[in-house]
């Protein structure tokens, strides 16, 4: 099986606050990932372009995601609704979701697993621990296989 | 409440039930017996006497009082033992009460026993001795019952009576009285009537029938005498021996009288069956009454029968002349009277039957319904349910307070159902309360995580900024020809370094504390989640792990620690109990002051329903207004300077609280603290299920 070039990855970010969203995107380039990024400022945003439902109809347009990172409080759909939504999908069950939570609360996080979330990522106050995380996602996307 | 009578005075008591009965109701119609077989056979009083006054009492005594002593002793001994100060057992309360209840039953049988035992052994000395004929015997019979049911009536309720306090005390000190077989009242009437009646006309008939026999006796006496004297008077003096001896059956009296003469050798003339002595007839002393000229005696050795003689001269011989007379002759009024008796006496027995079957369905009948109402209240609980009140005495009395009792309980009842449903309504209200203030809690210290990893992330992004702003500016400054730009430059390069820094800095430490103060507030609102499951730990293990955080800290600032033992297996969240003793231990070091004994204690005691722990420390002391106060969240005590949001006590308050527990404090200001905190124990949580 042909390893997929990590470029050819997009990866999407769902997130309601814009200023988590703009300072995920900057440390994601920071950490050297160069994917292309969908970012959704809502859960029923994220729902729609998976569905191609609306106007996210068309796939050239708008690629399915090798990757998606969840937050999980959110208006309209929370994460919790979209991680549901993908993994009773049979298209897009086997996309790898990370959640991205604010507390390492262990009813979220047990909920997550629960889910069918790969793997999850709290969001932390302290900015250098927030970096190394997300920055150690761009070698997460180096080792880890994605479906086609 | 009345107490246990003493084993003394309970033994008096019955035992003069007893002695009372034996002489009242024993001995007394036991005389009236002797007197009545005294006047049956005059002549055998001697031995009669002798049977009434040393045996009947010897035998009797012996049963009334020995063998209900067997029956009594166990309760003798059970409260000799007791008033020795011994354990009041439940097994040996029952026993009491059980053997109590029996013993009335048991003496009032004894006392038929013993008179019927005594009855016997009297009349068979009686008839070995004095040769008194069965027939005559059996005539007495009536005494056992007379004897015997007075008695053991009597000391059947008198027993009763006496032991009323023990069985008192007794079934005041059951949960659930046994039950002892014992007769309904109805039978006890009955029984108690008819032992009395039979009594009352065991000693009557007996008596009136002595009575009708001596008159027939009187009657049968004179006209025996009379009749042959004038038989004698009326024979002519002229006829001849034969003549006069065939003439003789003249003065014979009744259907089975007859007369024959004797002469003074003893031989008999005329007699009927041919008997040639006098003494083939057999009289009773017959020789020492003959010595009159004439004579009449009443002979009840063998054949009851009058005997009458009178002298009679044939020439020179003085022939006596006896005639016999049976007084059964002439007992037809007599058998006309027992008739008569008897019909009475079927009468009596029918009506105490009939009138003792009403009397006592009187009782009952109110006591029966009762019972049923009391019953079918118990089973379902139906408090609408009433007894009717059909009488008007001290029943009617019982019903009608019975009934008040239920009405007051049904008032109770429904009281008790409306506090409930309030009590549940409130508790409903305040889960919901406390529920939406936890999701508060939750919600508010999540969601105000958000916004704060912006302005931290934010402004660490202007550091950098910050950095090529600084380079950019020496660079300025550097190039530039103008002094004027150099300076404004210079300016600004100093105030980018100092100032911009320093607001950096305190965004970023604002940031923190506020993380610290929602990560605590989140923290206080998981506080009791099923995820932590309650488990028995090591107290002491707890703490080991809690002072190995703090081991540097106390080192530092010179804290001597004293652990007394914590007990182990106490049912708890392990993280929670773990933060508990975190803050209680933070709390003492920060709060230790400039004393010079610095020290921290730390302690339990076990008792059967809770642990109590106390962590005791010689820091500044908390004053008596805030002792309360200081377990409300983000309060903070002035005028110290320690870090902290006013979060920790109200964390280990609730903590503690979740647990079932309670927390407070002691101190005085000044000389330090003692913070004690319970834990329901494994007992208690598993009787709280």
């Amino acid at each position: 099986m042909e390893m997929p070039a990590k470029q050819s990855v997009t990866i999407m970010l769902v997130e309601d606050d814009d200023g988590h969203r703009l300072l995920i995107r900057e440390n994601l380039r920071a950490g050297g990932v160069v994917n292309n990024l969908v970012e959704m400022a809502d859960g029923q945003q994220a729902i729609d372009y998976l569905t191609r439902r609306g106007q996210y109809h068309d796939r050239t347009k708008f690629p399915k995601p090798g990757l998606i990172l969840l937050d999980i409080k959110m208006p309209k759909a929370d994460g919790f609704a979209v991680l549901e939504r993908i993994k009773a999908d049979p298209e897009l069950r086997l996309i790898p979701v990370l959640m991205l939570t604010s507390t390492d609360d262990q009813l979220e996080v047990n909920r997550c697993y629960t889910l069918g979330a790969n793997s999850y990522v709290v969001k932390p106050i302290r900015y250098e621990e927030f970096q190394e995380r997300i920055r150690a996602l761009g070698l997460f996307l180096d080792i880890v296989r994605f479906p086609e | 409440m009345a107490e246990l009578p003493t084993p003394k005075r309970a033994l008096k008591r019955v035992l003069r039930v007893w002695i009372i009965g034996l002489l009242c109701f024993g001995y007394g119609p036991a005389f009236t017996y002797g007197f009545f077989i005294w006047l049956l056979n005059e002549q055998q009083w001697a031995w009669t006497y002798f049977m009434y006054t040393t045996l009947v009492p010897l035998v009797g005594g012996f049963c009334v009082l020995v063998l209900p002593w067997r029956s009594y002793h166990p309760i003798h001994h059970t409260l000799t033992r007791w008033a020795n100060g011994e354990p009041v057992e439940a097994e040996r309360v029952r026993m009491v009460y059980e053997q109590a209840l029996r013993l009335p039953w048991q003496v009032a049988m004894g006392c038929l026993a013993a008179s019927a035992i005594g009855y016997l052994v009297g009349t068979g000395v009686v008839h070995w001795k004095a040769h008194q004929p069965i027939t005559e015997i059996l005539k007495t019979l009536p005494a056992i019952p007379l004897v015997g049911g007075m008695m053991g009536a009597f000391c059947y309720f008198g027993t009763m009576r006496a032991l009323h306090p023990i069985v008192a005390w007794c079934s005041r000190r059951l949960t659930q009285a046994p039950a002892v077989r014992a007769l309904p009242i109805a039978v006890q009437f009955l029984t108690t009537t008819y032992v009395l009646a039979i009594a009352i006309l065991c000693l009557m008939l007996p008596a009136t029938y002595t009575l009708g026999q001596m008159i027939t006796e009187r009657h049968v006496q004179d006209r025996a005498l009379m009749h042959l004297r004038s038989t004698l008077q009326a024979m002519p003096r002229d006829q001849s021996l034969d003549d006069r001896v065939a003439r003789l059956p003249d003065a014979a009296l009744g259907t089975h009288g007859y007369v024959f003469a004797a002469a003074p050798d003893g031989r008999l003339v005329g007699h009927p069956k041919g008997y040639r002595t006098l003494a083939q007839e057999g009289f009773y002393r017959v020789h020492e009454r003959l010595q009159a000229a004439e004579g009449v005696w009443v002979d009840r050795v063998g054949r009851h029968r009058v005997v009458a003689f009178a002298r009679l001269r044939l020439g020179e011989m003085p022939v006596t002349v006896i005639s016999v007379a049976f007084p059964t002759d002439f007992a037809e009024p007599l058998g006309h009277f027992f008739l008569l008796s008897g019909l009475i006496v079927i009468e009596v027995l029918i009506a105490v039957m009939v009138f003792g079957r009403y009397y006592t369905k009187g009782i009952t009948t109110p006591l029966a319904e009762l019972t049923s109402t009391a019953e079918r209240i118990a089973q379902h609980g139906d408090l609408a349910l009433r007894v009717p009140v059909t009488t008007n005495d001290e029943l009617s009395d019982l019903a009608r307070s019975f009934n008040r009792m239920v009405e007051e309980l049904e008032t109770s009842k429904a009281n008790l159902e409306h506090y409930t449903r309030r009590l549940e309504q409130s508790t409903q209200e305040l889960s919901v309360l406390n529920q939406e203030m936890e999701d508060l809690l939750r919600v508010v210290s999540h969601d105000l995580r958000a916004p704060l990893i912006n302005v931290q992330g934010f402004s660490k992004r202007l550091e950098p900024l910050m950095q090529e702003t600084v380079q950019a500016l020496d660079r300025i400054a550097a190039e530039t020809s103008s002094n004027g730009l150099r300076v404004e430059v210079t300016t600004l390069k100093g105030d980018l370094q100092t100032r911009f820094a320093e607001s950096l800095r305190f965004i970023a430490k604002g940031v923190e504390k506020m993380d610290t103060l929602l990560a605590s507030l989140l923290a206080i609102s998981r506080v009791g989640r099923k995820a932590d499951p309650i488990q028995p730990q090591d107290l002491a293990a707890i703490l080991d792990d809690v002072l190995a955080t703090f081991h540097h800290q106390l080192e530092e600032r010179a804290i001597r620690v004293i652990r007394h033992p914590l007990p182990q297996g106490v049912p708890c969240r392990r993280n929670e109990m773990n933060q508990a003793f975190s803050n209680l231990l933070s709390n003492a070091i920060n709060f230790m002051g400039p004393s010079e004994h610095r020290c921290i204690e730390i302690g339990a005691t076990t008792r059967e329903q809770e642990v109590e722990c106390f962590i005791r420390d010689t820091g500044i002391g908390i004053g008596p207004d805030d002792q309360e106060r200081i377990f409300n969240m983000f309060t903070r005590l002035q005028a110290v300077d320690v870090p902290g949001e006013g979060i920790g006590l109200a964390y280990v308050k609730k903590i503690i609280r979740s647990h079932g527990g309670r927390v407070w404090v002691t101190s005085t200001k000044g000389q330090g603290s003692t913070f004690f905190f319970t834990l329901p124990t494994a007992h208690t949580v598993a009787t709280r299920g």
